[in-house]
C-alpha cells in the first residue's frame, strides 16, 4: 500500500465500516480520473461514501437530490436577464463543483439524466451556445436505487458507460454493524489531502507502466466479450481504456509502477459489469458476466 | 434407461445397416436378415419405450445362439464366409445393446470391416464409388454422434474435409502398400458361370450373340494383329454325339490335369509376342489365347490342343500375360487323337454321307476336297443369320439341303462333319473372333457377341484353320457381326451398344470403356508388378529392400505430418522463460493434485497454494512476486537476470522442501 494512500483509506474506512474493497476500488475510480456510480439500496451508507470521498480529498462538492421533476437547468444552471446591465448573466448550477453528488440518479427523468451526459465526457457544458469549462478535477459521484424499485428511470446505456465504475456496497457484516450502532464510527471527517496532491497522484497514476503482456490479457479480455455469442452486450474501446486507466490506479494504489492482471482482474467486475449488462445489479441466477468471462481467459496464455 | 442417442441418431444406424448388408445380401444367408428383424423390431421397441432393454444373458445367449446356427449353416461354404457371417451378425446384434457410445464405435467399425468385404466380391467402379458411400455413411454417423455441438451444415463441411484429406492418404497406400497373396479362399457360390460352355449345341452361340457383355480386353506390346486373325481359341470339340458337339473324354481328363498345374511342352518357334488380358469374370477355367500362347509365372496351363486352361476358375477381373508365337503350327496329334477326330456315328445324315463319297471319287488332293467343299458354301444360297429355321433330327442334312441358313456353329459344325466323311482329322474350335480395337486406349474388347466357332483341319503334318463362315459372311470376320448383321444385333438387348450410331452416345460409350480399361488395368490388377514398375519409374532403380525403405519412410513422413498437423507447433506462442519456471511450479502442485483455477493469476494461484500447502509457503509467495516483477514490471536487464536466477533457486528450493 502507498504511503500516502493509506491516511485516506483509513479514514473512510472509519466512516463506512467493513467495506474496504469497495472504498478502494472508489477512491481506485477517482485517482483514475473516473466518475463513480454507487448502486444499492437506500440506507446503506452510498452518500455517506459519496461525501466521505469529497471531504477527504478536499474537494468542493455540492449534492443535488435529485427526483423526477428535476430539469435540466437545476444541474446545469441558468441564464436570467439582469435589467441593470441590459444583458443575460449565467447563474452556475451544482455542476460547477469539483465533485457533483448526484443522489438517486435514476429517480429523474431520461432528460435530467442527459443533462450530465457532456459534463461527464467532456469537462464542460454547452449553454445557448456559450461553453463553460467546469473546474478541476471534475467528479460525478451518482447513487443509485436498484431499477426494481418504484419510481426509477433506468440509465442509458450511453450514460452507464460514462461511469468508470459501479460499486455496490451491500449489507454491513455484524461486527461492522455493532460498530456503528455503538457510535464509534462517527468521527467528524477531516480533509486528508488537498486537490494539488489529487493532481499529482492523478499525474503518477497515468505514469504507471503496462507492459505487452498485460495489455494483450486485457485486449482477450475485451474480445472474448465479443467474439462470444454470451455476452449480450460486447466491451467498447472506451471500456478498454477505462479498464486500463482503472488497472493503473489499482497497481498505484497497491504500491507498484507496473500493472499486474491481478490489478485487471481486481477492477474488472467493477468496471464492466454495468456494461455487459447487467443492469439492476441483481443478478439472477448464477455467476455476474464479468466472473464468466475472467474465467474464459487466461491472464497466462 | 436414458437413451444418449436422438431420433436421427437411430435412422442413421438403421440406413447404415440396411445399406451395407442389402449390398452384401448376396453374400449373406437369410437366417440373417431374419435375425436382423427381430433386432431391429426390438430396438425401434426400446427406443419408443415399449420394450425393455436386453440384459446381457440374452445378449450373450443371442451371440452364442446365433453363432452356432449361422455356423452349422454356412461353414461348409469355407473359411471366408464363416468369419463374414460372424461379423454379420455381431453387426445385427449390435442393435441389441447400444447402451453406450462405446457400442455405436463397434457398430461402425464393424460396418467397415464388412464394407472390405464387400469390396472382395464388388470390383466395378460404380460399387468402388457405392462403397466409398456406404464408409462415408459410417464416418458420418459417428461424427453426428461425437459433434452434436456443431450444426448439421457444419457436420456436413466437416466430413467433407475429413474424406477429401484423407483421399491423398489412400491413394498413397493403394500405390504404396506391398501386396499380399489371399489368405482364404473366396467362396464360390450363387454364380453362374457366364461364356462359352463345354458342349456346343447350334443356338449356344446364337444365346450369346445377344449379350453385349465383356468377355475380356487385350492389348499387345508389339501392336495387334488384324481383324481377321484375331482367333481367340478357347475350346477344341472333337466329338459329335446326336448332333451336339463336345470334347472327347482324352480333352476332359487333360483340362483335369491342367487344372492341377500340368503343363503341355511346345516347342516354340519364330518371334514372340506378348499381350495381357483383361478377363471378366467366367466363374470357369478355361482361358481364350491366340495360337499359338504360352503363359509365363501364371497358372495358366497348356493342353496338348493348345488351349489355356487356369487353375483356378477366373472369379473376379484378372489379368494375364502371354507370350504367343505366330508361326508356330499346331501339331500334335497321336494316334488315339487321330481316331477320335474321324469318329462320326454310323449313320445318319445320308443325303451328306452320298455326296462326301461322291466328292471323295473324284480322287482330288485333300486341299481341292477342301476347298471344293468351301466354294459349295460359297457358291449356293447360304444366308448367314442369328435366326435359322428349326433343322430335323438330321441336322447336318437339313441345313446342307434343306434351309440352308444358320451361323458360325451351322457352318463349322456341317465342315468338321464332311470333312471327317472325307477321312480328314478335323475338330470344331470355339473361342471369340475379332473385337473392337481402341485406338486411342490402345486396348481391344472383346464381348460375348463376338463369340465365335470354327473348323482345324490336320493337314500336312499340323492343324490348319478353315472358317466356313469367312465365305458365307465375309464382314462376320472382317468387322464384326455388328457390320454382318445389323438388323438381328442385339435384338432384345437394351444396352447402349444399340444407339451407338448415335455420335454422342458413341462417344460416351467410348469414354466410359476406356475409364473401365483404365479402373481394370490399374486397380483392379495393380499386382506386385505394376507397384514394382511404377515405383522404379519414380523413384528410379529401386530394389526390394529400397522399397521397404521408401515405405517405411513415407509412413513416418505420415505420421510425422500428422503430429505437426495436430499440435500445430508454428501457431503455438514462444513461452517467456518464467512462464516456462511458472509452468515447472504448477506441474509440482499438480502431481499434488492442485490444478490452477480457470483465469486464476500466478499472484493468485501462489497465494492458494500457500494456503494449501503450507510448507511451500515461503517459496511461493516469493516466487509470485519476483514472477510478477520480471514479467510485468519494466526494469533493467542485470535486474532481470537477477530475479531470473531468483525464480529458478525459489523453484530448486520449493521442489526440495516445499513438499
Amino acid at each position: 500500500m502507498r504511503k500516502n494512500v493509506s491516511p485516506i483509506l483509513a479514514q473512510l474506512n472509519q466512516v463506512i465500516l467493513g467495506k474496504e474493497a469497495q472504498v478502494e476500488l472508489a477512491l481506485v475510480c477517482l485517482l483514475a480520473g473516473g466518475h463513480l456510480l454507487i448502486e444499492d439500496l437506500p440506507g446503506m451508507g452510498k452518500t455517506t461514501l459519496a461525501q466521505g470521498l469529497a471531504t477527504t480529498l478536499g474537494l468542493s462538492y455540492h449534492r443535488v437530490q435529485f427526483t423526477s421533476d428535476m430539469l435540466p437547468a437545476d444541474i446545469l444552471g441558468v441564464s436570467i436577464f439582469d435589467p441593470q446591465k441590459q444583458a443575460f448573466h449565467f447563474h452556475k448550477g451544482p455542476i460547477f463543483n469539483q465533485v457533483l453528488l448526484a443522489d438517486e440518479i435514476n429517480r429523474a427523468s431520461p432528460k435530467t439524466q442527459s443533462a450530465l451526459l457532456e459534463a461527464m465526457a467532456e469537462h464542460q457544458i454547452s449553454i445557448d451556445s456559450e461553453t463553460y469549462s467546469l473546474p478541476k478535477p471534475f467528479f460525478v459521484i451518482a447513487t443509485q436505487n436498484p431499477l426494481d424499485q418504484a419510481g426509477t428511470f433506468p440509465l442509458p446505456e450511453s450514460q452507464l458507460d460514462r461511469f468508470m465504475m459501479r460499486i455496490e456496497l451491500g449489507f454491513p457484516n455484524m461486527e461492522a454493524e455493532l460498530a456503528m450502532l455503538q457510535g464509534k464510527q462517527f468521527n467528524q471527517v477531516s480533509q486528508v489531502i488537498d486537490t494539488a496532491e489529487l493532481i499529482s497522484m492523478q499525474a503518477q497514476v497515468r505514469e504507471v507502466s503496462a507492459s505487452a503482456s498485460v495489455l494483450n490479457y486485457l485486449l482477450r479480455l475485451v474480445a472474448e466479450s465479443r467474439y462470444n455469442a454470451t455476452y449480450p452486450n460486447p466491451l467498447s474501446p472506451r471500456c478498454s481504456k477505462t479498464l486500463l486507466q482503472a488497472a493503473k490506479a489499482k497497481a498505484w494504489v497497491a504500491g507498484r509502477d507496473y500493472v499486474l492482471p491481478d490489478d485487471v482482474q481486481a477492477v474488472f467486475p467493477a468496471v464492466t459489469d454495468h456494461r455487459l449488462g447487467v443492469l439492476g445489479g441483481a443478478q439472477s441466477s448464477g455467476a455476474a458476466l464479468s466472473e464468466t468471462l475472467l474465467h474464459a481467459v487466461d491472464p497466462l496464455a | 434407461m436414458e437413451l444418449f442417442f436422438k431420433r436421427h441418431h437411430l435412422l442413421l444406424i438403421l440406413l447404415c445397416y440396411l445399406a451395407t448388408t442389402l449390398s452384401l445380401s448376396s453374400q449373406i444367408h437369410w437366417l440373417v436378415f431374419v435375425l436382423a428383424v427381430a433386432c431391429i423390431g426390438w430396438r425401434v421397441g426400446i427406443y419408443f419405450g415399449r420394450l425393455a432393454a436386453p440384459s446381457v444373458m440374452v445378449n450373450r445367449v443371442a451371440a452364442l445362439l446365433g453363432a452356432g446356427v449361422l455356423m452349422s449353416v454356412v461353414f461348409s461354404q469355407g473359411l471366408f464366409s464363416a468369419m463374414m457371417h460372424l461379423i454379420v451378425l455381431g453387426y445385427t446384434l449390435k442393435f441389441l445393446e447400444l447402451s453406450a457410445r462405446r457400442d455405436i464405435n463397434v457398430f461402425v467399425c464393424t460396418g467397415m470391416v464388412l464394407i472390405a468385404v464387400f469390396f472382395v466380391f464388388e470390383t466395378s467402379v460404380m460399387m468402388a464409388l457405392w462403397g466409398v458411400l456406404l464408409s462415408v455413411l459410417h464416418l458420418g454417423l459417428a461424427l453426428s454422434l461425437y459433434a452434436e455441438h456443431l450444426t448439421a451444415k457444419a457436420q456436413t463441411r466437416y466430413l467433407t474435409k475429413l474424406v477429401l484429406i484423407s483421399l491423398p492418404l489412400a491413394l498413397m497406400l493403394f500405390v504404396l502398400l506391398p501386396r499380399l497373396p489371399p489368405m482364404w479362399k473366396l467362396p464360390l457360390q450363387n454364380q453362374a458361370t457366364t461364356g462359352l460352355s463345354e458342349t456346343v449345341n447350334p443356338g449356344d452361340i446364337a444365346e450369346l450373340s445377344r449379350s453385349s457383355a465383356l468377355a475380356f480386353r487385350a492389348s499387345f506390346a508389339q501392336g495387334v494383329p488384324p481383324a481377321n486373325e484375331r482367333y481367340w481359341r478357347v475350346m477344341t470339340m472333337d466329338q459329335y454325339v446326336q448332333g451336339q458337339w463336345s470334347q472327347s473324354e482324352s480333352i476332359k481328363s487333360a483340362v483335369r490335369l491342367a487344372e492341377r498345374g500340368s503343363r503341355f511342352n511346345v516347342e516354340v518357334a519364330g518371334a514372340a509376342q506378348s499381350y495381357e488380358l483383361i478377363l471378366e469374370p467366367s466363374f470357369q477355367t478355361w482361358l481364350p489365347s491366340l495360337a499359338v500362347s504360352n503363359g509365363q509365372n501364371n497358372r495358366a496351363n497348356l493342353l496338348f490342343n493348345y488351349t489355356l486352361r487356369n487353375e483356378i476358375p477366373i472369379t473376379q477381373r484378372s489379368m494375364l500375360r502371354f507370350s504367343y508365337f505366330p508361326d508356330t503350327p499346331i501339331r500334335y496329334l497321336d494316334l488315339t487323337m487321330r481316331q477320335q477326330n474321324l469318329l462320326l456315328p454310323e449313320s445318319g445324315n445320308e443325303q451328306t454321307r452320298a455326296w462326301a463319297a461322291q466328292l471323295k471319287q473324284e480322287n482330288l488332293s485333300p486341299q481341292q476336297q477342301i476347298s471344293r467343299v468351301l466354294q459349295r458354301y460359297a457358291g449356293e444360297n447360304f444366308r448367314y443369320t442369328l435366326r435359322p429355321p428349326p433343322l430335323g433330327q438330321e441336322q447336318i442334312d437339313g441345313f446342307l439341303f434343306g434351309s440352308q441358313a444358320g451361323f458360325c456353329v451351322h457352318y463349322a459344325s456341317s465342315f468338321v462333319y464332311i470333312m471327317r466323311l472325307l477321312e480328314l482329322p478335323a475338330r470344331m474350335v470355339t473361342g471369340y473372333q475379332g473385337g473392337e480395337w481402341d485406338e486411342d486406349g490402345g486396348f481391344l474388347t472383346v464381348r460375348q457377341y463376338d463369340a465365335h466357332a470354327w473348323a482345324e483341319v490336320y493337314l500336312d503334318g499340323q492343324w490348319q484353320r478353315f472358317d466356313p463362315t469367312a465365305f458365307v459372311a465375309p464382314d462376320r470376320v472382317e468387322r464384326g457381326l455388328e457390320s454382318a448383321l445389323p438388323d438381328e444385333f442385339l435384338a432384345g438387348d437394351l444396352s447402349l451398344m444399340k444407339f451407338r450410331n448415335n455420335a454422342l452416345v458413341n462417344q460416351l460409350y467410348l469414354t466410359m470403356a476406356k475409364f473401365d480399361y483404365v479402373w481394370a488395368v490399374w486397380v483392379l490388377n495393380y499386382d506386385n508388378q505394376k507397384q514394382f514398375d511404377l515405383i522404379n519409374r519414380w523413384f528410379g532403380d529401386v530394389d526390394f529392400f529400397g522399397q521397404i525403405w521408401l515405405f517405411v519412410g513415407f509412413f513416418i513422413s505420415i505420421i510425422v505430418l500428422m503430429i505437426l498437423w495436430s499440435l500445430k507447433p508454428w501457431q503455438r506462442p514462444i513461452l517467456a522463460r518464467e512462464d516456462k519456471l511458472f509452468l515447472m511450479l504448477h506441474q509440482i502442485f499438480q502431481k499434488q493434485g492442485l490444478e490452477r483455477l480457470p483465469g486464476e493469476t500466478v499472484t493468485d494461484f501462489c497465494h492458494r497454494m500457500a494456503l494449501v500447502v503450507p510448507a511451500s509457503e515461503a517459496y511461493v509467495i516469493n516466487f509470485s512476486r519476483v514472477y510478477n516483477r520480471v514479467k510485468y514490471a519494466e526494469q533493467a536487464n542485470s535486474q532481470n537476470e537477477k530475479d531470473y536466477l531468483k525464480l529458478s533457486l525459489l523453484l530448486k528450493q520449493l521442489r526440495r522442501h516445499g513438499k
